[in-house]
C-alpha cells in the first residue's frame, strides 16, 4: 500500500480480519459508519474517496450482470443507479454474483452427473436397488397369492437390497460432499480450492507481501493442493512483483505476447490472471489443465466457462497447444450462446516434466482469456461450452448430440 | 411350453422378479449375466425373444444389439432394452441401434409385462 501499511496490520488497526479487508478492498463488502471512518484515518484519505471506490467495484459488478441479461439495459446510466440508489445497485451486484455461483454450481453439478465415472457408477447402483425394490414389492403387493417360499425369497431380497441402497446413497452423499448445514456443492478437492480462490478474487495479497497463507480446508487433499498452488503463486509473484509487474501488464494492454521478454509464457498467463482486480485490470480468466485435458486450475471470466468434468469443446486452444508444445496458439474466440461478447485466448503448452527412454513428456497448458479486447481483425473461432448444451448445429467438432 | 424369453441382465434380484413374473405369464424364461458371452448365447440358440440391460459386465448392452442386428441368425429377433440411464442420447441410440422397445428403470412390472405380451403377441 502507499502508506507502507501490510494489509494485515491496517486490518488489526481498525478491528477487522485481513480477509475481511480483502473483500473490502475488491468491492465485494460495502463499508460506511464508524469502520469507514477508521480506514479513511488509518490511510490519511477522505471517507468519500474510499467509498467511491467501493461503488466502483459494484458498478463493474452490475454492468457485467447487465451484460449477460436478456432484456436490454442503458449500461451508461449503471454510475447514476450506483450513485442514486447505492443499496438497490449493491443488492443487484449480490443477486448477479449469487446467480453466477448458482449457475456455476449447477454447471458443475451436471457436469459431474454426466461424466464423473465414480458418481455415474454410484447412481447406477442407487438405480438398480431402486428398480429391484420397485418389482420385488410389487409382486408382494399384487393380488395373486405366493407360496411361503417366495414370500421368504422375496422379504429377504428386499432387505438386501435396501441395505445396498442406504450404502449406495451414503456413497453417492459423500461424493456430492454434502453436509448438514455444510456448503452442499463443494466436492472435489480442486472445487474446495478453486472456491477458496475465488473468495479471495483469485489475487491472494498474504503472499504479495510475503506472508504465509494458511486457509485450514475442509479436506488433507485440498489443504495440500492449496499449499502446492501457493507455493507456485509466490514463485511467480517473487519472478514478477506486484508493484513492478502491474504498471508494465498495463502499459502492455495486458498482452502477454508483449510481456514475454519478462518471464516464461505459463508463468506470464498465472501472473495476469493473479492480479488484483480494479478499474485498470480487464476481467481476465486462466484455464490450466495436464496433457489429458484434465482441469488443474480455473479461473473463470464472466461469460467464458468451461466443464470441470470432461465434455468440453475440443477447439478450445489450450486443447490445440497440447497437440503442438512450446508453440502458443492465439485467437479470438466467440461464444454461440453470446455472440456479441468477444475474447482473445492466449495458450502455450509446456514441459514440466521431460521425456526419458521410459516415459513420454509430461504435458501441461495453459491459456488466458480476456474478455472484450481489442478486435485482432481476425475472424474469431467459434467455441461451444461443450457439446451437449451447445447450439452449434453443423459442428464438424461435435461428439454428442445437443440436449438443447 | 410358453415362448423363450431370454433375459439379459446382472442384477440378481432384477433377475429373480422378472423371471418370476414372465414365468407366471407363461413364459420360458432364461437369463444371462455376462455381456462378453451375452451375443454367443443368443446366436447359438435364438430365444423368442431377448430383454436386454444396457449396462454389463464384460460388453455393453448397446454392443451386444449392434451384433444381434448385424447376424442374419438373429436380426429380426424382438429386442426389449433396459437401462438406469434414462437419457435421450441412450433412448436415441437403442432406437437406432433397432431396440424394439426401450425401458428406464426403474421400470414398472406392468411396462415389463406389457411390452413383453406385445412383442410375443
Amino acid at each position: 500500500m502507499d502508506r507502507g501499511l501490510r494489509q494485515a496490520d491496517l486490518a488489526a488497526r481498525v478491528g477487522i480480519s485481513a480477509s475481511y479487508l480483502n473483500l473490502i478492498e475488491h468491492g465485494r463488502r460495502r463499508i460506511g459508519g464508524a469502520l469507514l471512518a477508521r480506514l479513511a484515518q488509518e490511510l490519511e484519505a477522505d471517507p468519500a474517496a474510499l467509498s467511491r471506490g467501493a461503488e466502483r467495484g459494484t458498478v463493474d459488478r452490475i454492468r457485467a450482470a447487465a451484460t449477460e441479461a436478456t432484456v436490454s439495459v442503458d449500461l451508461d446510466r449503471a454510475e447514476d443507479l450506483a450513485a442514486r440508489y447505492p443499496d438497490w445497485a449493491a443488492l443487484i451486484a449480490q443477486q448477479a454474483q449469487r446467480i453466477g455461483t448458482l449457475q456455476d454450481q449447477l454447471r458443475t453439478l451436471s457436469d459431474r452427473m454426466g461424466h464423473d465415472p465414480e458418481l455415474a457408477a454410484s447412481l447406477h447402483e442407487v438405480v438398480s436397488s431402486v428398480t429391484s425394490i420397485r418389482s420385488t414389492a410389487s409382486i408382494l403387493t399384487g393380488e395373486e397369492p405366493l407360496d411361503r417360499d417366495w414370500l421368504d425369497r422375496f422379504h429377504g431380497n428386499i432387505n438386501v437390497e435396501a441395505r445396498r441402497l442406504v450404502q449406495s446413497v451414503e456413497q453417492m452423499t459423500a461424493l456430492l460432499g454434502v453436509t448438514n448445514g455444510g456448503d452442499p456443492m463443494v466436492q472435489s478437492p480442486r472445487e474446495t480450492v478453486d472456491a477458496a480462490l475465488r473468495a479471495r478474487d483469485f489475487h491472494l495479497a498474504e503472499l504479495e507481501q510475503g506472508q504465509a497463507l494458511d486457509l485450514d480446508l475442509p479436506t488433507p487433499q485440498a489443504n495440500a493442493l492449496f499449499a502446492a498452488f501457493c507455493d507456485t503463486y509466490r514463485q511467480d509473484a517473487a519472478a514478477l512483483p506486484l508493484d513492478r509487474f502491474l504498471p508494465q501488464a498495463i502499459a502492455a494492454d495486458f498482452d502477454p505476447g508483449r510481456l514475454s521478454q519478462l518471464a516464461a509464457p505459463d508463468r506470464l498467463m498465472r501472473r495476469l490472471a493473479s492480479l488484483p482486480s480494479g478499474p485498470e485490470v480487464p476481467p481476465l480468466g486462466l484455464v490450466i489443465c495436464d496433457g489429458a485435458g484434465a482441469i488443474l486450475h480455473h479461473k473463470p471470466v464472466p461469460g467464458f466457462d468451461l466443464p470441470d468434468f470432461g465434455a468440453a469443446c475440443s477447439l478450445w486452444p489450450h486443447y490445440t497447444a497440447l497437440s503442438q508444445p512450446g508453440r502458443p496458439v492465439a485467437c479470438d474466440v466467440l461464444r454461440p450462446t453470446l455472440p456479441d461478447v468477444r475474447f482473445r485466448a492466449t495458450a502455450i503448452a509446456v514441459e514440466i516434466a521431460p521425456a526419458s527412454l521410459s516415459h513420454p513428456p509430461v504435458l501441461r497448458a495453459t491459456m488466458l482469456v480476456r474478455r472484450d479486447p481489442v478486435p485482432s481483425g481476425i475472424a474469431p473461432l467459434a467455441v461451444g461450452p461443450g457439446c451437449r448444451i451447445c447450439p452449434s448445429p453443423d459442428c464438424a467438432a461435435r461428439r454428442e448430440p445437443s440436449g438443447l | 411350453m410358453g415362448k423363450r424369453v431370454l433375459l439379459v441382465e446382472d442384477e440378481p434380484n432384477i433377475i429373480e422378479a422378472i423371471s418370476f413374473l414372465l414365468s407366471r405369464d407363461g413364459f420360458t424364461v432364461h437369463t444371462h449375466e455376462d455381456g462378453g458371452t451375452a451375443f454367443d448365447k443368443i446366436a447359438a440358440t435364438p430365444p423368442d425373444m431377448v430383454i436386454l440391460d444396457v449396462m454389463l459386465p464384460g460388453r455393453s448392452g448397446f454392443d451386444i444389439l449392434r451384433d444381434v442386428r448385424q447376424d442374419a441368425r438373429t436380426a429380426d429377433l424382438p429386442v426389449l432394452m433396459l437401462t438406469a440411464r434414462g437419457q435421450a442420447n441412450d433412448r436415441d441410440l437403442a432406437l437406432r441401434l433397432g431396440a424394439n422397445h426401450f425401458l428406464t428403470k426403474p421400470f414398472s412390472n406392468a411396462e415389463v409385462r406389457q411390452h413383453v405380451r406385445e412383442i410375443l403377441a
